[in-house]
């Protein structure tokens, strides 16, 4: 169903309970399919149809007499003609709402996720390598507490916004890395929106409210160069295109130009952060469409600077990628071999990356096999054609 | 809405002729905090308990009543004192209970549950 984080937020902030604004909003959903005409105005009318059904709860669970004095103001459907803008944007002020300190901080990007976003939960345990139960209880529990300790509902006084800076960015971080990670778009049709534009949109708003964190620049950036290639990533045949062999001529060079805008005016705070490091390597990249080449060893020392202030095995693997470019494909291996094989095997990633690098070396044999580790975990459709192409390659 | 502002903290900062002083300071605080909730219109109450040593527990266990001596929890923070306050929202309590002097512990910020509420 279209909109739908616009009309949750919208509905959330309205009745000051995020439960209630996911559920009036399915119902309402649900109510719109089964009507023999679309409506004109599907999100606001699924805006005064949920808040309407919403409403109608809470006079059911508070009595009628009580209920019906205080939402007086609540005619019906009719009212949608006569709204001038009948669903106000909440959006960025529920995701500030999201990531208050209050919340467990571990919580905290995946309510946001979830509430702002629309990402099932299991999509969302991915993203943090969690257990689905586990993560179900971890946002019901963090929904109850906005609900019952008092957090208030309204956007925070700018100077209370850096300390949630930090959650805001990470959940935007993780929605994109779905969004991206969804090259086939099967995500953005189960939530029924462009998932990827809409972080890209939350991503621009955030970096405009403040425009001196250097980090909130560089998130944008980066989604900026990833949506940049969108047009590029995947093939005639809805098989993904890895960003090497991307045709530049089909990528967009505006928002390329608006990311470096943004890194640039990141670099004048002279305070350096992943986001920051990770959109520099994407426009490292993204010169490639000037340049004609990517220079290797500029990614490769970007590489080493994010290693040294995000460590992971992500970007472990990423270094190695870099690394066989400059130094041939078996110093890459050599590196992947050293990276924890046992944590990372069900990062497809990990079987990826081996299978290029092997291939790359020569030896066919054991890339094929990698390629075959790859596909037995699922990826999305896109990236499976792609890994299948390559494994037909390899015989 | 009301908020219960428990103190826990550690009581032995208080021993001796320098825990003294520290003592006069940290009431000295409360004073001052007390007078800020009132020119600020905040509806506000609150008490200071004697030491956990001074507590006496009851439990229930399988139906039978037994009396212990000493606080419900052993830990090396105590309930010291609380104040009930009634503000707009978290954020608020927040910004009081961050005023209250505490040498040595932490302030629990929970919401009172409202008297007539269902559920």
């Amino acid at each position: 169903m279209a909109a739908r984080p616009r009309v949750v937020a919208a509905l959330a902030a309205r009745l000051r309970d995020l439960d209630a604004a996911e559920e009036a909003f399915a119902e309402a959903a649900a109510s719109a399919l089964a009507l023999a005409e679309p409506p004109r105005d599907v999100p606001a009318w699924l805006f005064v149809a949920g808040r309407r059904r919403a409403l109608d709860a809470i006079r059911k669970a508070r009595g009628a007499a009580r209920a019906a004095e205080r939402h007086a103001e609540v005619s019906d459907m009719a009212d949608i003609l006569h709204l001038p803008d009948p669903i106000p944007d909440e959006r960025l002020r529920l995701l500030f709402i999201c990531c208050h300190p209050a919340i467990a901080a571990e919580a905290r990007a995946a309510l946001a996720l979830k509430v702002i976003c629309g990402l099932p939960v299991a999509a969302i345990a991915r993203l943090f390598v969690a257990s689905e139960p586990a993560m179900f209880q971890r946002i019901t529990r963090a929904k109850t507490k906005v609900r019952e300790a008092g957090i208030a509902f309204e956007l925070p006084p700018r100077r209370d916004w850096r300390e949630r800076l930090g959650a805001v960015l990470l959940a935007l971080e993780l929605a994109f890395t779905a969004a991206y990670a969804d090259a086939g778009g099967e995500l953005s049709a189960d939530i029924g929106e462009d998932l990827g534009a809409e972080v890209e949109r939350l991503a621009l708003l955030v970096a405009e409210l403040l425009p001196g964190e250097p980090e909130a620049l560089g998130l944008a950036a980066l989604v900026l160069l990833a949506r940049s290639r969108a047009a590029a990533r995947v093939d005639g045949e809805g098989a993904m295109v890895p960003l090497s062999q991307q045709d530049c001529s089909q990528w967009d060079l505006a928002r390329i130009g608006r990311a470096r805008e943004l890194l640039e005016a990141a670099a004048k705070t002279a305070r350096s952060g992943p986001y920051q490091v990770m959109a520099a390597i994407q426009l490292t990249h993204a010169r490639r469409a000037f340049d004609g080449a990517v220079d290797w060893s500029a990614v490769l020392r970007l590489y080493d600077v994010l290693l040294a202030l995000r460590p992971s095995p992500m970007v472990a693997l990423s270094r190695a990628l870099a690394l066989a470019q400059v130094e041939g494909a078996e110093a890459g291996l050599a590196v992947l071999d050293a990276l924890p094989a046992e944590r990372l095997a069900l990062a497809r990633p990990f079987h990826v990356a081996r299978a290029d690098l092997l291939a790359k070396a020569g030896r066919d044999g054991e890339a094929a096999a990698a390629l075959d580790a790859a596909l037995a975990l699922g990826p999305p459709r896109a990236e499976q054609l792609w890994l299948e192409k390559r494994r037909a390659m390899l015989g | 809405m009301q908020f219960m502002l428990m103190i826990n903290e550690d009581e032995s900062v208080y021993d001796g002729a320098e825990g003294a002083a520290l003592l006069e300071q940290v009431l000295a605080g409360h004073m001052k905090l007390a007078e800020d909730l009132v020119a600020a219109g905040v509806p506000f109450s609150g008490e200071r308990l004697k030491p956990a040593a001074t507590a006496t527990t009851i439990r229930w266990k399988d139906g039978a009543e037994s009396l212990h001596d000493g606080p419900f929890a052993e830990t090396h923070e105590e309930l010291g004192g609380f104040y009930i306050i009634d503000v707009p929202g978290l954020d608020e309590a927040l910004a009081w209970a961050r005023r209250i002097p505490v040498p040595k512990g932490g302030i629990e910020v929970r919401p009172v549950w409202p008297m007539g509420a269902e559920g």
